[in-house]
């Protein structure tokens, strides 16, 4: 029997690099087979799956050395369109992935390029979208999708080709819990009914370690380890752990301080049939770490766009500091409530990081001296004082959103808004950002924290909000809101696998 | 399940570039900014029959707005071409010697400004209710190389997706205090490279990523394609075709009537069309 994937001493430098990407990698999967990549940010996962689908060397250049075969076919010889019958990938990013108008005409895209009678693709194609969780989707326009699902739709437009061995990139990076595990439910059910060989990029298998058969770990382009989950011996640095409980450093009680920021009655709609926000009602007191959850599309990011005028309120009264935000200027309302976007290269453009952290303070209009004082202090605090003079852009993701915060902290606002910050950095990443968010907090920085990630939530916020379609269904301290485990399944913050362990240990923190 | 693809009535991709030839035509051959108004109202009109809003159509246009304030100010304030009738040539407000607003002025600027208006809403209709799918069709019909109709539909797809980007990034920067609309000019400047520096950046992020993605998904293959479905003329189409063709003919014997008056040896009929 064929081997579905066989790597021998596969090494790869991109053009123009000083390293190596990838360095002797020796490596095979049996047809059929579920394998995990791990490893940390740049320790050269995305490198080694498009090595597999031949994206390597045809559109990236580069020097590769080994041999790459890949459902029998060494992949040097054919090209990727060829190789793209046998071998799927889907990439990080659903958006650039989906090239049609409608689901209908993206998921055939893929197929009429491989030359499938159209007949074919027409019963293909209730079928990906029956596997991938999106029956009865074909007529909708993809712009009106929400991320978690572009982020099917982009796995169904490769599955509606048939491949026999699919890669995926973080695949789950952008889904709520219950749409992760529908997700590896659905891609599971798939292994098993058509012996479809799966190889995923992910941060965490804990939770779908039922369906893995290895786990490959890589750092710095080499692997370190490979084998059955649970035959490990040794793994790479963990899943970020945070701290055991939210921080208690602000003496202040919701109760006793007046609120510095107050929702009233909020309601808001793109359009006219679709309400996305629903008669909110919510403040934000001095010393509040919010972790404001939910699942995709419960109208989270747009609640919060609303805090510093990103989206004028029109229905409904936003209070800052007693007074309506519709008063203040765009630049008095980013000096006092900061808002971080889950990706950090919508904001960066400056040549150096510290004139990127000037950036902000310079539009506030402050003495040139203010801001000298207030970069080198915000680089000392961020640890980002030997990157002073560095290029942004050259700087991994992870430095790159430490940048990000660290510009807005510089602006010092009394309440700090963060879209999920940690979405595809590594352990590293992730404690470099939450201790940085922590260490505001306890200067007195209010934080709102957008995350799906439970655990984090758990142990950095003191406040639970919980939103499902449009409305608040949850408001509790943390430990208390832990408790709920109804609502937050119904938020799809647990996912069904989960669901019977959490009531067992009567809650999150049991 | 949402509503399906909006629909001009299932008009086959060839009569809608019917109309819009024949609407071309009466909107470049005709001066009046009345008559261009008017075409222009058919197309609003036209526009909210295929479902979409009047916000949608302001969205097209109000990026344009600079625009339409540079072409009325050149054009208002230049009135040494198109409406030159001695009553179009009365100031209507004189800055200083030299500088005079004139009617014809301002009614050659009305021309020109509906014009683009008209050709925005109209592209506007087409794109939005007409599938890829019928675009490459024609093109197959045409018999321009796939890969020369899929780059055409692929900018399509890709102003849209570096649309939403630039959202993105003007968010991004507005939480930073960035006011694209306040201080002098070198700060409105500075304001717009925050914008365009990172936008640019990412559009490269997605031409680069689109790309891969197009390989992976087999594009290029082969080189044809499977076609999914045939371009098919029913009775509205050739009910359209005729129309078009009668209108656009209106069009030129209206603008021209002395072509018409050659070929029938009639007279006076370019009095008749006199505006």
């Amino acid at each position: 029997m064929h081997k579905s994937i066989a790597l021998s001493q596969l090494s790869f430098k991109y053009k123009g690099a000083d390293t190596f990407a990838l360095t002797d990698v020796s490596w095979s999967l049996n047809p059929g087979e579920c394998a995990v990549i791990m490893g940390p940010s740049a320790s050269g996962k995305t490198t080694l799956c498009r090595c597999l689908n031949g994206l390597i060397p045809q559109a990236l250049e580069g020097t590769l050395t080994g041999d790459v075969i890949v459902a029998g076919k060494d992949v040097s010889l054919f090209r990727t369109q060829t190789l793209a019958k046998d071998i799927g990938f889907v990439m990080q990013d659903p958006e650039t992935q989906i090239v049609g108008r409608t689901v209908f005409e993206d998921l055939a895209f893929g197929p009429r390029n491989l030359l499938i009678p159209a007949r074919e693709i027409e019963h293909r194609i209730p079928e990906v979208l029956s596997q991938t969780g999106l029956a009865g989707y074909e007529n909708r326009f993809t712009a009106d999708l929400s991320g978690g699902e572009k982020q099917r739709l982009a796995i169904a437009g490769i599955l509606a080709m048939e491949p026999s061995i699919l890669i995926l990139d973080e695949p789950a990076s952008e889904l709520d819990p219950a749409g992760r595990d529908n997700l590896y439910l659905h891609l599971d059910r798939l292994r098993r009914s058509k012996g479809l060989t799966l190889i995923i990029v992910e941060q965490q298998i804990e939770d779908i370690q039922s369906m893995v058969d290895q786990v490959l770990i890589l750092n710095e382009g080499r692997v370190v380890e490979q084998g059955r989950p649970e035959q490990l011996k040794r793994t790479w640095t963990p899943p970020h752990i945070p701290p055991a409980g939210p921080t208690q450093t602000m003496d202040l009680s919701p109760s006793a301080t007046p609120a510095c920021l107050e929702i009233r009655h909020l309601n808001f709609r793109y359009t006219p049939k679709a309400p996305v926000l629903k008669d909110i009602n919510f403040s934000v007191y001095p010393g509040d770490f919010v972790a404001l959850m939910g699942h995709n599309g419960a109208g989270k990011t747009t609640l919060v766009k609303h805090l510093n005028g990103l989206i004028p309120c029109h229905a409904g009264t936003i209070l800052f500091k007693g007074k309506d935000i519709n008063t203040f200027k765009s630049k008095d309302l980013a000096r006092s409530v900061g808002f971080i976007f889950q990706n950090p290269d919508h904001q960066i453009f400056e040549n150096s990081v510290e004139k990127e952290i000037a950036f902000g303070l310079t539009n506030m209009g402050y003495s040139q001296e203010t801001i000298d004082r207030t970069v080198s202090d915000t680089l000392e605090k961020t640890g980002l004082e030997p990157l002073r003079h560095r290029h942004p852009f050259s700087l991994g993701k992870g430095m790159r959103q430490m940048i990000a915060v660290a510009s807005i902290v510089a602006l010092n606002p009394g309440i700090l808004v963060v879209d999920e910050p940690t979405t595809g950095l590594d352990a590293a990443g992730t404690s470099l950002i939450m201790d940085l968010i922590q260490k505001l907090h306890c200067r007195g920085t209010a934080i709102v924290l957008i995350t799906h990630d439970i655990t984090l939530a758990a142990g950095y916020a003191n406040r639970l909000v919980v939103m499902g379609q449009g409305a608040l269904l949850l408001d509790e301290p943390m430990e208390k809101g832990l408790e709920k485990t109804d609502v937050l399944q119904r938020a799809g913050l647990i996912p069904d696998s989960l669901r019977a362990c959490f009531s067992k240990a009567g809650g999150f923190n049991a | 399940m949402l509503d399906p693809v909006p629909s001009t009535g299932g008009l086959d991709i060839r009569s809608k570039f019917a109309i819009f030839i024949q609407v071309m035509a009466w909107t470049i051959l005709h001066d009046h900014p009345a008559c261009q108004g008017f075409i222009c109202l058919i197309i609003i009109g036209g526009g909210l029959y295929v479902g979409l809003s009047i916000k949608q159509m302001l969205s097209k246009l109000i990026p344009l707005a600079p625009l339409f304030l540079m072409i009325m100010l050149f054009t208002g304030f230049n009135s040494g071409a198109g409406f030159i009738h001695p009553e179009n040539k009365v100031p209507v407000l004189t800055l200083w010697p030299g500088a005079v607003l004139t009617r014809g002025g301002l009614m050659l600027g009305g021309t020109f400004l509906l014009r683009l208006v008209n050709m925005v809403i109209f592209t506007q209709i087409i794109l939005f209710t007409t599938a890829l799918d019928e675009f490459i069709n024609l093109f197959v019909k045409l018999r321009l190389p796939p890969a020369l109709s899929f780059l055409i539909t692929t900018a399509i797809r890709f102003v849209p997706a570096l649309d939403k980007k630039r959202q993105q990034i003007i968010m991004a920067q507005r939480s930073r205090g960035v006011d694209l609309d306040e201080g002098n000019v070198f700060r409105q400047f500075k304001a717009r490279v925050a914008i365009m520096i990172p936008l640019m950046v990412n559009a490269i992020v997605i031409a680069d990523q689109l790309s891969m993605a197009l390989m992976n998904r087999g594009f290029g293959y082969g080189k044809t394609w499977t076609i999914m479905t045939r371009l098919k003329f029913r009775t509205a189409d050739y009910l359209t075709i005729f129309l078009s063709l009668g209108s656009l003919i209106s069009a030129f014997v209206i603008r021209y009537p002395g072509i018409l008056e050659n070929i029938l040896e009639i007279q006076h009929l370019s009095a008749f069309f006199q505006l």
